[in-house]
């Protein structure tokens, strides 16, 4: 892991102007080509690190660096940031402000100042890859709350990111269309997206993370790989994760037959209902 | 039925050029408030604009009926008010005059004529193409852009006040008159400090995505028909023409 970071967060704290502490000297950072999950009970503070990642908010102490640069909050900086690290929202509603799907996804790449043509493609290709050509026509109000969220990520993709950051991709979504997004997702990092998605879902992390973030009061308790992760009991029971099913399975199994010690763990149904046809 | 929104989007018209709708539309109103023949031209007016909506448009003719319903209200109890002469000096107190009379028609021909312009335009032309004329009209940006905002958080805030309406009724918010006076209170309530966390949330997301000044989108149009021009100026002049006859 010799790669350097893109966005690195120093021992930021944060407080609401309320007086609620939502970060605590939080350190961590996020790599090209990453797939990572950011785990969290309610309240956490997920979203108050991502917003600090495109500059929305400030750390009240430690700095947020940007390929390894301090992040400088005047205008020309933060565009610059923003250009690079898009979040996408978890409420569509509060993200989509035109009446009209075609309209909103146009609005960030219009604000890079790029000419009409390349605005057109770039609209073009995200409707593609977001697979919502049919959309295009649509006003806003009318769309499905999953229709609304796959326009809100298109509306980010048109700034060409490098690093998509996505708040609570799956609440309120349902599983097949959570499949689709997760593919989506797949899509987009195999092409050279990074992608920082928060969620409370232990299976969909266990499933789709390569690296997880597990954040517990305004605090990162720990970062890892999944298995690793999931692995440290002492951990899951402070922060309230209940383990994947599938690792849950796998464990039990493990000291019940003759599994391999090696053998990789499931990291989906599939792959352990292959294993258990295996050994039964 | 069918929100006048969704029409707007979905009429036989919606993909004539804006402007050519607005043109229409404001010069059959200046001549509906200007003429001084009102009772035939106004009736004109009213019917071209009705029938342009239902037949070529393809309103249905019961949305927009009920959508006349409610302006149509308003005008008879207008229209009421000022026919009805109220004196002592009369043989009856209460007595209908025929100045009354005449006023009352002309508030109703007038009052129906504009309506049918506005429903014309409201039905035909979506908001986006209203927004996007206005800007080509040099109309000061941020005006445009709180038209705009306003209107898309119209269903936003249109569809948390439901909700809200519903989990109040669920648990017998409105099973009595207090009850009642108590969730509308509280609903109001909701809806304010709802529409302050959106505006920030809102803000939050616009930042977010390098806004800043003026609100810019991408827009589309259709080409503009010199042959709707004609039949616009046309259908204005025989009208006009019609005024001094009349
Ligand atoms: N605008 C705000 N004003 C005051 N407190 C807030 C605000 N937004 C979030 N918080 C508080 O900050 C903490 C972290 O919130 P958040 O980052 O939204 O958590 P998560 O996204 O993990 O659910 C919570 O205790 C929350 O109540
Ligand atoms: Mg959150």
């Amino acid at each position: 892991m010799s790669r350097p970071y893109i966005i690195e967060a120093q021992n930021v704290s944060y407080t609401y102007p309320d007086g609620t502490t939502a970060l605590s000297t939080v350190s961590t950072g996020i790599k090209q080509g990453e797939k990572i999950a950011v785990l969290g009970e309610n309240g956490a503070g997920k979203t108050t690190l991502f917003l600090h990642f495109n500059g929305i908010l400030r750390p009240a102490s430690g700095t947020i660096l940007f390929n390894d640069k301090t992040v400088l909050y005047d205008r020309r900086s933060l565009r610059e940031l923003r250009s690079k690290i898009q979040i996408v929202f978890q409420d569509p509603d509060t993200q989509l402000f035109s009446a009209r799907v075609y309209q909103d996804i146009s609005f960030g790449a219009l604000n890079l100042g790029l000419p009409q043509d390349e605005v057109k493609r770039r609209v073009d290709a995200a409707l593609l890859t977001v697979d919502i050509e049919h959309l295009r026509d649509k006003v806003t109000h009318s769309l499905s709350h999953g229709e609304k969220k796959r326009v809100a990520i298109a509306g980010a993709l048109v700034m060409n990111p490098e690093v998509l950051i996505i708040d609570e991709p799956t609440a309120c979504v349902d599983p097949r269309h959570q499949q689709n997004l997760l593919d989506l997702f797949d899509k987009l990092n195999s092409k050279g997206t990074t992608i920082l998605l928060s969620t409370h879902d232990v299976e969909l992390a266990w499933q789709w993370a390569d690296r997880l973030i597990v954040m517990h009061k305004g605090t990162i308790a720990r970062e890892g790989d999944p298995y690793t992760i999931f692995s440290n009991e002492h951990l899951t029971q402070k922060t309230g994760l209940c383990k994947p099913l599938a690792l849950e399975v796998f464990d039990a199994l493990r000291q019940q037959t003759s599994i391999p010690s090696d053998a990789a763990p499931p990291r989906n149904k599939q792959t352990l209902l292959a294993m258990l046809n295996k050994k039964l | 039925m069918i929100a006048p929104d969704t029409l707007a989007y979905t009429n036989r018209l919606v993909k004539t050029h804006p402007a050519e709708k607005c043109l229409l539309a404001a010069s059959m109103l200046c001549l509906n408030l200007a003429t001084p023949a009102v009772m035939p031209v106004c009736c004109m007016i009213f019917c071209f604009m009705c029938c342009l909506t239902i037949f070529k448009a393809r309103i249905p003719a019961v949305v927009y009926a009920k959508l006349l319903l409610t302006p149509l209200f308003f005008l008879c109890v207008g229209a009421g008010t000022v026919m009805i002469d109220l004196s002592a000096d009369h043989f009856a107190f209460i007595s209908i005059s025929s100045q009354g009379l005449h006023t009352a028609i002309i508030i109703v021909c007038r009052g129906l004529g504009a309506v049918s312009c506005l429903l014309f335009l409201c039905l035909t032309t979506p908001v986006a193409d209203i927004t996007w004329l206005l800007a080509k009209l040099r109309v000061p940006g941020l005006l445009i852009e709180l038209l705009d905002l306003t209107y898309r958080c119209i269903f936003i805030l249109a569809d948390s006040a439901a909700t809200i309406t519903t989990a109040q009724a669920s648990r017998l918010g409105y099973a009595t008159m207090n009850a009642t006076n108590r969730s509308l209170g509280t609903l109001s309530a909701a809806c304010i400090i709802r529409s302050f966390v959106n505006a920030r949330l809102m803000q939050q997301a616009f930042d977010s995505r390098c806004g800043e000044g003026p609100m810019r989108v991408m827009h589309t149009p259709c080409p503009i028909s010199k042959k709707n021009i004609i039949a616009v100026m046309m259908a204005s002049i025989i009208i006009a023409a019609c005024s001094f006859i009349g």
